[in-house]
């Protein structure tokens, strides 16, 4: 059973049970043992991280209470900046210095709420590709089985969070990059609505799709995070003005689900073994046993804005990159190369195209969802569970297969919760989307289904208790 | 037939050889080959993007703050 939520050692720090500085030394511990195994950082900031515990504890102790993120050990994305350290993206293309910023809005407001950094965790190169054994960083390997991968790019977030090294973390989102990994590994993962939070202090990939989203072992841990992280921010205008929210309170609030749209696409259906369908039908069962109104819903055109995520945030990341590339090509890993170079294989009016496409479709989606009464649609987060790093079915490891990237184009907010197991007993993601800033609602549905069902409190064979010694 | 399916990558090759040259970056051996290889189908989605009716619509508009506030 899993006993590292947020809300649940927050519980444990507020009735005086444990500390921060226990936590945060039982992190590091599990982290000794782990992390070699697991390949979650790439960078641990032990010393600091037990400072920033005594203050936690010192304030709590002096009556001053920070609110759920109090004294809570996260893992950042090593492409977001910290004071701590430089930031790699896990490249050896990326110029150290880039990193002396130092905190960004984000991580600033995560330790004005008590927040403790324990470090910067391992991605794909640039938050893009595939695992990559040819440069000299740890391959991440998912705790349910070290012989298949994370998912990606988030993935030292991801298997950091799933085995106990952390109770949080940060990943970025810019086609599934944290769904993607939230659901290989059996946690839980919130892209928010594009605009909501600041991306200052992070690499962008897809300059237009990025989203930095929290990372944790529950929608509420999910809402905590985000209630402190979302908010306008001058140092990046794709930031939205909103009042702010308080997205654990409203989770309580009475639901607005409306009616629940089940994904029919036969490019998302067939795209997925009949396996992680099966397990899909028992989760929708379950949440029309809960009242739900459920009813088919065809997305239109799916596949254009599933591709075209890719297709423009291939160009976004190649105009990024390109004097890069022209340097150091070898440098960087042969899956990343090769997969921004593809921004470069298309013209500047095909881009508009795509752009145009993106606003059609997005208008399109909500209007089939405004004329059908449809507040929340649900599918399988990936088409099948975590693959294997060889010998992979081509199937599970296409594009395809991958249901997170339309929800990019669209900037809609899209939750990845555990949904069950595969026949292999690893982590099926449920991915619950909805319309633009209506975040709370997603989250709502997504705490709603965790109220019914144990699977986010599943834990994998690696794993460590942050409230326990054993 | 397989003299087609040569033709037909090594056509892919040269296309993507020259985009690519067009932007700096001259690419051969077996990055070169599977870029050349994904092209076709890569070009058939870019293709497909214009048989969507978009009218007179513009560019995706990215929630803003100065258009918000």
């Amino acid at each position: 059973m899993n006993n590292n939520s947020i809300r649940e050692l927050g519980t444990n720090l507020r009735d005086g049970s444990t500390t921060s500085r226990e936590i945060v030394e039982r992190a590091l511990k599990a982290s000794d043992h782990l992390d070699p195994i697991l390949g979650t950082y790439l960078n641990r900031f032990d010393e600091t991280a037990l400072e920033a515990a005594d203050q936690a504890d010192s304030e709590m102790q002096s009556g001053l209470d920070r609110g759920p993120l109090h004294g809570i050990p996260l893992g950042i994305k090593d492409i977001i900046s910290t004071d701590e350290g430089p930031t790699s993206a896990q490249s050896l293309v990326q110029d150290p210095s880039w990193g002396d910023q130092g905190d960004g809005p984000l991580l600033r407001r995560l330790r004005e709420a008590g927040a403790v950094v324990m470090g910067k965790t391992t991605t794909m190169e640039y938050a893009i590709g595939f695992p990559d054994f040819d440069k000299p960083f740890p391959v991440p390997r998912n705790p349910w089985n070290v012989e298949r991968w994370t998912g990606g790019s988030s993935s030292g977030t991801a298997n950091g969070v799933a085995s106990g090294q952390f109770a949080g973390g940060l990943g970025t989102d810019t086609g599934g990059s944290v769904r993607l990994p939230s659901a290989y590994c059996g946690i839980t993962g919130f892209k928010q609505t594009f605009g909501l939070v600041p991306k200052s202090g992070c690499i962008p990939l897809g300059l237009s799709y990025d989203h930095i989203g929290p990372m944790a072992n529950s929608v509420w841990d999910c809402a905590a995070m985000l209630t402190v992280m979302a908010g306008y921010d001058v140092s990046d205008r794709t930031t939205v003005r909103r009042p702010p929210s308080n997205y654990v309170d409203s989770l309580t609030e009475d639901p607005e689900f409306g009616k629940v749209g089940v994904i029919t696409n036969s490019a998302l259906v067939g795209a997925s073994s009949d396996q992680m369908m099966a397990v899909f039908d028992d989760a929708v069962t379950e949440l029309g046993s809960a009242g739900m109104n459920i009813v088919p819903f065809e997305v239109p055109h799916y596949e254009a804005l599933h591709d075209g995520a890719f297709m423009a945030l291939q160009a976004e990341a190649f105009s990024w990159h390109r004097d890069q590339l022209q340097d150091r090509w070898s440098d960087y890993g042969r899956p990343t190369r090769l997969t921004i170079a593809r921004g470069a294989l298309f013209s500047a009016g095909d881009l508009v195209q795509v752009e145009r496409v993106r606003e059609v479709a997005r208008k399109a989606v909500l209007a089939q969802m405004e004329e059908l009464g449809v507040e929340i649609l649900v599918s399988p987060t990936t088409g099948y569970a975590a693959t294997p790093f060889t010998g992979a079915d081509r199937s599970a490891t296409s594009l395809a297969a991958m249901h997170t990237p339309a929800w990019n184009s669209t900037g809609f907010p899209a939750l990845s919760v555990p949904m069950g197991f595969d026949q292999d007993g690893l982590p099926c993601g449920l991915q619950v989307i909805g319309r633009p800033f209506q975040d709370h609602v997603v989250l709502q549905l997504g705490h709603r289904y965790q109220e019914l069902t144990e699977w986010h409190r599943q834990v994998p064979v690696h794993h460590a208790d942050l409230l326990s010694d054993e | 037939m397989a003299e087609t399916q040569d033709d037909s990558n090594s056509e892919s090759v040269n296309e993507v050889r020259t985009l690519l040259s067009l932007v700096g970056i001259e690419l051969a051996g077996s990055d070169l080959a599977s870029l050349g290889r994904i092209f076709p189908q890569f070009r058939q989605k870019v293709d497909r993007m214009y048989e969507i009716d978009t009218g007179d619509e513009v560019t995706a508009a990215v929630f803003r703050a100065d258009m918000d506030s």
